[in-house]
């Protein structure tokens, strides 16, 4: 990749994430339009992009990303309330940057569709709301700039004008009481320098009494360097900001001796700023003075764009294979630490400031290590947050009123995980609203529920797993349709005895569609077994409840993969195993008379009534040890998918957090492992998967 | 460097001694050289995966080439290594005998593998090679783990997925 590459790659993540994120706050914004820091957040997004874009030579994104910037800038200076129809035209246009960003990124020629008339739309948004002179700008043929060094100008249409109002705005949200702020336009005729006048003296001058100086040139006539002449001034026109405690007069002294025509110095006091016409400014100049200055005003306008920034949450990026290497280091380091802290030799030196030392450190060595672990760990918001669009989307294309709760949105999860289950959990939405609620409010009503349906999305740990639901409250599966549907399409014979999630589970199947029209959003066949694959890849199970005339809910049951659990260690023949605490119930050393040998079926112990199938791990995995009575050993017992187990081994070693490793390709196939954790003393266990311990007898039975 | 340009182009393997018997694998496949330390047993794998091994931090499996190739096990010496190989991009670890050295072998001194004797499964070997008075045989690591053992592996789930 060259140094080129990389930073397009950047941009390119960097503008995804924007646009995500925009997505989401223009529908936080479509919810509350008076929420002013909201807009102003999304404008700085969409600023962001709008440079990038154009430094990259995506001109086209460039170009919409500009006009939209107009609009939301408008409504973000002057507060101006906001119509519903021009919040679609927000929403639509974020769809927009999005479809373009593709298209940018793809290298096609074509435009999306939308793309001419949401353009038009926001120009004439724009024109509607902008003095004549602004929209003269706004109908500019638009500028191609294909280089990186475009990022070192202006964008062409960002005219000297936009920066300064920009610079006044900034400065009256911030000038405190007392102070002054000023305009100062300085047009110096070109034989200024011979009459010992230069932009640069006035510059020093001004900034001897200011709080801020910010001063714009326009090097646009400035001729190349072959015609370029020293004597004469090429500057047409310098803009300054300036925030001083000094009153107009004094600081019309500085340009006593410069022309009427020369100068302009005006007291700004409103938010209301002139239009003037647009001129361009280069910032990348020939004359070094100018370059100076430019550089004092865009480090004077860093600290300024920081402040506003940091209401926001600060994040950053980082490499999911550069976290990856800072578990592992820190697994290193845990384990060099309980070698100290248990070295017997150190142990021996009696001196107190050695032991408070280790002390400190075995605290300090956890800290990093729970902050480590949790940085892989993200709240799974975000994606419900995605999630919420779809859900609007769907409802207006299907014409469904609905109403979106969202249940356990703190709940964190895995980040790899979450990169994979936007589109199973895209499918199901659409699937609950354009499948599961009834097809009109008329429909609901006759069976007494609201005209509005109700989706609920919901997120949360059960038993070792994390559980994500999308529920409707529509009218739930036919399982007789379903049954029908499957012996038509040969999925099953009709001779089968199914239970209701075995027929539920039918409509996951390759092939298999209800829906009596094929709409755009659903019904193709294609998907739910899309879903169940995608998901099935990630170690994780879909279960379906229904209830006719009640509803639907569709569960997507994770692994804990690549996070961390709590786990409790037990060991059986010399080796330690995992088994995730959240799976216990309970673990005791039986009474001789609670356990029982059931001929043919293995050995059960009878508790509250209850018989509990006993599995010893060393006879699952054919461990070499000596056999003992489970009265000899310890039983652990823990609730599967299939009921209760109780696991029998040698003894408990302790209860520890541990985060799960796989182990490696050609071992996760086994499905009685999830993966290993490295241990505080270095040593590896392996963590069990209990759903798959099954007592020996009945798996012997299941493979007939 | 003149004679070098002449010659045909040289390989350097890693050496190693399985009992009598010398094995080479081509260098730029070996992560590291490691000494043997605890190896967890995993259960329900073949027998010649000897477990997994904590290698700073990551979880790789090891591998007993003695019992791959269908030898005798043998009592752990001083000498006794782990070559941590990577094979499509996944670290594995093969328990070896004793490392011997980084050889560098013409590519015209290497011959073909003969198909029989040695008592090996002569899949494994790519080719052979003469340094100094020794045989060595140049193991092709993608055979030797891989193929192999993904379908041992795949195999052993089909069958549990009977149930």
């Amino acid at each position: 990749m060259t140094k080129q590459e990389q930073v397009k790659a950047i941009f390119i993540e960097e503008a995804g994430e924007i646009i995500e994120k925009l997505d989401i706050n223009i529908l936080r914004f479509e919810e509350n339009s008076t929420d002013f820091d909201l807009l102003n957040e999304i404008f700085r997004g969409v600023h962001t992009l709008k440079g990038n874009a154009n430094a990259f030579g995506f001109t086209r994104l460039g170009e919409f990303v500009h006009h939209f910037e107009d609009v939301l800038d408008h409504y973000r200076s002057t507060h101006e309330e906001i119509e519903e129809c021009q919040l679609e035209l927000f929403v639509n246009s974020v769809d927009v940057i999005q479809e373009v960003m593709t298209c940018e990124l793809d290298q096609l020629s074509d435009l999306p569709e939308a793309y001419p008339d949401c353009l038009a739309k926001i120009k004439a948004l724009m024109a509607s709301k902008k003095p004549s002179s602004a929209q003269m700008e706004i109908e500019e043929a638009p500028l191609v700039l294909n280089d990186l060094a475009a990022e070192f100008s202006l964008s062409p249409s960002e005219s000297l004008e936009d920066l300064i109002s920009e610079s006044i705005q900034k400065q009256q949200l911030t000038r405190a009481e007392g102070l002054n702020l000023y305009r100062i336009d300085l047009t110096l005729d070109s034989d200024c320098y011979k009459r010992g006048f230069d932009h640069l003296l006035f510059l020093k001058l001004l900034g001897e009494k200011a709080v801020s100086l910010e001063s714009f040139f326009d090097t646009q006539s400035i001729p190349p360097l072959d015609g370029f002449s020293c004597d004469d001034n090429a500057l047409k026109h310098v803009g300054v900001v300036l925030l001083s405690p000094l009153s107009l007069d004094e600081v019309r002294e500085n340009f006593e001796y410069l022309f009427d025509h020369e100068y302009r110095v005006s007291l700004i006091e409103s938010m209301e700023i002139k239009e003037e016409h647009a001129v361009e400014v280069l910032a990348a100049a020939t004359k070094a003075e100018a370059v100076q200055e430019t550089s004092k005003t865009v480090s004077k306008n860093a600290p300024a764009l920081a402040t506003s920034a940091s209401a926001a949450k600060s994040t950053i990026r980082i490499d999911t294979f550069k976290l990856d290497e800072l578990f592992d280091s820190v697994g290193e380091l845990v384990i060099a630490q309980n070698f100290i802290a248990q070295n017997e030799k150190i142990r021996v030196i009696e001196d107190e400031s050695i032991s408070r030392t280790i002390e400190t450190l075995s605290k300090i060595t956890k800290r990093i290590q729970d902050r480590v672990m949790s940085l892989r760990m993200v709240a799974i918001r975000d994606t419900f947050d995605k999630m919420k669009r779809v859900v609007r989307d769907t409802s207006k294309k299907t014409g469904k009123a609905l109403n979106l709760h969202i249940l356990g949105e703190e709940t964190e999860i895995d980040k790899t995980m979450i990169d994979n289950l936007s589109d199973p959990m895209i499918h199901i939405i659409r699937n609950a609203i354009d499948h599961g609620l009834e097809s009109d409010g008329a429909e609901r009503l006759s069976v007494g529920k609201k005209v509005e349906g109700n989706i609920t999305i919901r997120a949360y740990h059960k038993s070792g797993s994390i559980v994500i639901s999308v529920s409707d409250d529509g009218r739930g599966i036919n399982k007789e349709k379903v049954f029908r549907k499957a012996v038509q399409r040969g999925i099953i014979t009709g001779d089968e005895n199914l239970s209701d999630s075995q027929i539920f589970g039918l409509i996951m199947q390759p092939g298999f569609s209800t829906a009596e029209s094929i709409s755009d959003l659903s019904g193709r066949g294609v998907g739910l077994d899309v879903v169940k694959t995608s998901i099935e890849k990630l170690r994780g199970k879909i279960e379906i409840e229904s209830k006719e005339g009640e509803g639907t809910t569709f569960s997507m049951v994770l692994p804990l993969t690549l996070a961390i659990i709590d786990g409790m260690l037990v060991q059986t023949a010399g080796e330690i195993y995992i088994i995730p605490t959240l799976s216990v119930v309970e673990s005791f050393r039986p009474d001789r008379e609670i356990v029982h040998v059931v001929k043919g079926q293995g050995e059960f112990v009878t508790m509250r009534g209850q018989h509990i199938p006993v599995i010893r791990l060393s006879d699952v995995f054919d461990l070499n040890t000596e056999r003992i009575e489970p009265w000899e050993g310890i039983l652990v017992c823990v609730e599967t998918e299939a009921g209760r187990i109780a696991i029998m081994v040698d003894e408990l070693v302790g209860r520890q957090q541990v985060v799960i490793k796989p182990l490696g390709k050609s071992l996760a196939k086994l499905r009685e492992i999830t993966g290993g954790a490295i241990l505080g003393s270095g040593d590896i266990a392996l963590i069990l998967n209990v759903d798959e311990l099954r007592p020996l007898i009945e798996a012997a039975h299941g493979g007939n | 460097m003149e004679e070098n340009t002449t010659q045909t182009r040289r390989e350097r393997y890693l050496t190693f001694f399985l009992g009598e018997e010398q094995y080479g694998i081509g260098i730029d496949r070996i992560k590291e050289i490691i000494a043997l330390m605890k190896v967890t047993y995993v259960p329900k794998t073949p027998e010649y995966m000897k477990g997994v091994i904590n290698l700073r931090g990551s979880i790789i499996p090891v591998v007993d080439t003695r019992t791959r190739f269908g030898m005798e096990p043998q009592e752990e010496t001083m000498h006794t290594a782990i070559i941590i190989v990577e094979v499509d991009k996944v670290n594995v670890g093969f328990i070896v005998d004793r490392v011997e050295e980084v050889a560098s072998i013409d590519s015209s001194h290497l011959g073909a593998a003969p198909k029989f004797g040695s008592g090996v499964d002569t899949d494994f070997i790519c080719s052979m090679a003469q340094i100094e008075e020794n045989v060595v045989m140049i193991l092709d690591v993608l055979k030797l783990f891989e193929a192999d053992e993904l379908m041992s592996l795949e195999q052993m789930q089909q069958t549990n997925e009977g149930e």
